[in-house]
């Protein structure tokens, strides 16, 4: 009898079902591009609560859906914004009331937690220099000023972060978890996590990864759960396919001015509704306007 | 030689941007990151005018070189990748920028510049309930390292140019002289060169590290950038006008931004 190797694919809701309220959980992306905005908004409808979002070092969209339904905690933040178009809305509105719990991050230090865990070592040093940067004051439990033990000069330095589940978005990835995808910070993120899952806009043939093989940048073994979602970055843009929904962008920031009309916005488009339900919502005449080049 | 012809009409935006390219040698190697198209469309205009080999990154993609032939409103997405000579993580630029002798220069922004060339994007008040809440520190950071750092803004206010930030993001000069050098910032790494902003150009002075006035732009006067600058600049006795963009440095930005970005900027 041949065996047949598994196939990682499964369900929005199978994949979905492994994030718990409190749980620890670090999301892709770039911006608001190449996020995995379809399974943020699955966890939404889902009402999972006191998430601690881990997010790469540019957050947008895939996170302020997240604290604007109320399913986050706290937040490990470098950067969380949406791009030119301004304020993330929700994260904004609810670290000044208080609603929102931001632990302060800079890209480095939030880059070089989640490689100490992802090489198993105990912390990992910051440049000479940091000490200029406010950052180590605003969050003493993370950076760490210690005497460097082979100069004797201060050296601050960041303990490992380790998220027990991990959430990419890539335009193609094949049954095992392979995917080819040009973000700067998914890498890192999939090494360092318990429980990675991906969701993709296509499930390409093995053969097609091994005839690219020198560009894969997410490695299989390390993925648990494949879930193909089409359009599943948008508002955000996928690489070769389509690119951000500007329009629905600056309707979403709107929204996120106070919490009746945020409701209103998670009515409209993501309570109840498949993603299918919700491409439909946003309607295939602008979905087909979003040319990459 | 002839004469160089400067141009009349133009934006903000354009001059910055053609100051700033004067400033790039052929060779070296920059940084911008997201909402920077004055920065890349100065590293674009050196590229075509005196520096053909100038590297350049895009921060949030990290594409190399890239070659997309138009400014857009979005500088942080994947189709920077367009011609791009290679690409690296930001594992890699991480590594890059905090090595002091690998990146010549880097452009940064924040709601926040004081007088020392510290940049503020993170908050304002009590950390745990700011009375204001920027995007993050992000990879402002890289100021405590870089070789040299042009701050740019898209507005001239008080609220901008402060005396004293609240949070510093970006190290400039700290608090003085000796600012970068008690931090242990690398030696070879000088710190905030100008701030360039759409009225005109600080650089610091050598002895106190203080935003000083270097030039004002054309329509523009010292008084007017006394009264929209919340710190006290040095103001020299002669402070020259900031050269226009020349007839050919505006052709190329035209032609480089067909979607008008640059005038919407500032």
């Amino acid at each position: 009898m041949k065996p047949v190797r598994r196939s990682k694919v499964v369900s929005m809701e199978e994949a979905a079902s492994v994030v718990k309220d409190g749980m620890m959980v670090s999301i892709g992306g770039n911006h608001s591009h190449e996020a995995p905005s379809a399974f943020c908004r699955e966890l939404v409808r889902r009402g999972v609560k006191n998430l601690t979002l881990v997010p790469s070092n540019a957050a947008g969209y895939q996170v302020d859906v997240l604290i604007g339904a109320g399913c986050v905690g706290s937040l490990y933040n470098s950067y969380c914004g949406l791009d030119y178009i301004g304020a993330a809305p929700n994260y904004r509105r609810f670290s000044e009331s208080g609603r929102l719990k931001v632990v302060e991050f800079d890209e480095m230090g939030l880059m070089r937690g989640l490689k100490a865990s992802a090489a198993g070592v105990a912390f990992f040093p910051l440049p000479d220099g940091f000490l200029g940067v406010d950052v180590w004051r605003a969050n003493p439990e993370f950076y760490k000023v210690i005497a460097d033990p082979f100069t004797g000069k201060k050296v601050v330095v960041m303990p490992p972060i380790r998220p027990q589940v991990c959430i990419i978005h890539v335009p193609q990835c094949d049954m095992y978890g392979n995917a080819i995808e040009p973000g700067v910070f998914d890498d890192i993120l999939h090494q360092a996590a318990d429980h990675v899952i991906v969701t993709t806009d296509e499930i390409v043939p093995v053969e097609y990864i091994q005839a690219h093989h020198t560009e894969v940048t997410l490695i299989g073994k390390f993925v648990d759960a494949i879930v193909k979602v089409p359009y599943g970055a948008h508002p955000g843009q996928c690489s070769g396919r389509y690119t951000h929904d500007e329009d629905h962008m600056k309707e979403y920031q709107l929204a996120g001015k106070d919490d009746a009309s945020f409701a209103k916005f998670l009515e409209k488009y993501v309570h109840g509704k498949t993603n299918e339900q919700y491409l439909e919502a946003v309607g295939l005449s602008r979905l087909l306007k979003l040319k990459y080049y | 030689m002839a004469e160089t012809k400067h141009a009349s009409e133009y934006c903000p935006a354009e001059l910055m941007a053609a100051f700033l390219s004067r400033d790039l040698k052929d060779e070296e190697l920059g940084v911008f990151g997201a909402f920077s198209q004055i920065p890349w469309a100065a590293c674009q205009l050196a590229r075509a005018s005196h520096a053909p080999g100038l590297w350049f990154i895009c921060g949030p993609s990290a594409a190399i070189n890239s070659k997309l032939p138009k400014l857009m409103w979005s500088v942080s997405d994947n189709r920077m990748h367009l011609g791009a000579e290679g690409r690296i993580t930001l594992d890699g630029v991480m590594d890059m920028q905090g090595n002091p002798t690998f990146i010549d220069f880097g452009f940064y922004g924040g709601f926040q510049i004081d007088k020392f060339g510290n940049l503020n994007i993170a908050y304002i008040g009590d950390q745990k309930q700011p009375k204001f809440r920027g995007p993050g520190t992000v990879g402002t950071m890289a100021t405590a390292w870089l070789n040299r750092v042009y701050l740019f803004t898209h507005g001239h206010t008080p609220r901008l140019l402060v005396d004293k930030v609240d949070f510093i993001s970006g190290p400039g000069f700290i608090d003085g002289p000796k600012g970068r050098e008690n931090a242990g910032s690398p030696a070879r790494s000088e710190g905030p060169r100008y701030i360039v902003t759409p009225i005109c150009v600080f650089d610091f002075d050598e002895e106190t590290k203080q935003a000083r006035l270097k030039s004002v732009h054309p329509g523009h006067s010292v008084e007017e950038v006394k009264s929209r600058t919340g710190f006290k600049p040095i103001i020299p006795s002669k402070v020259p006008e900031t050269e226009p963009p020349t007839v050919e440095e505006l052709a190329f930005l035209r032609a480089f931004d067909p979607d008008r970005i640059l005038p919407q900027l500032c």
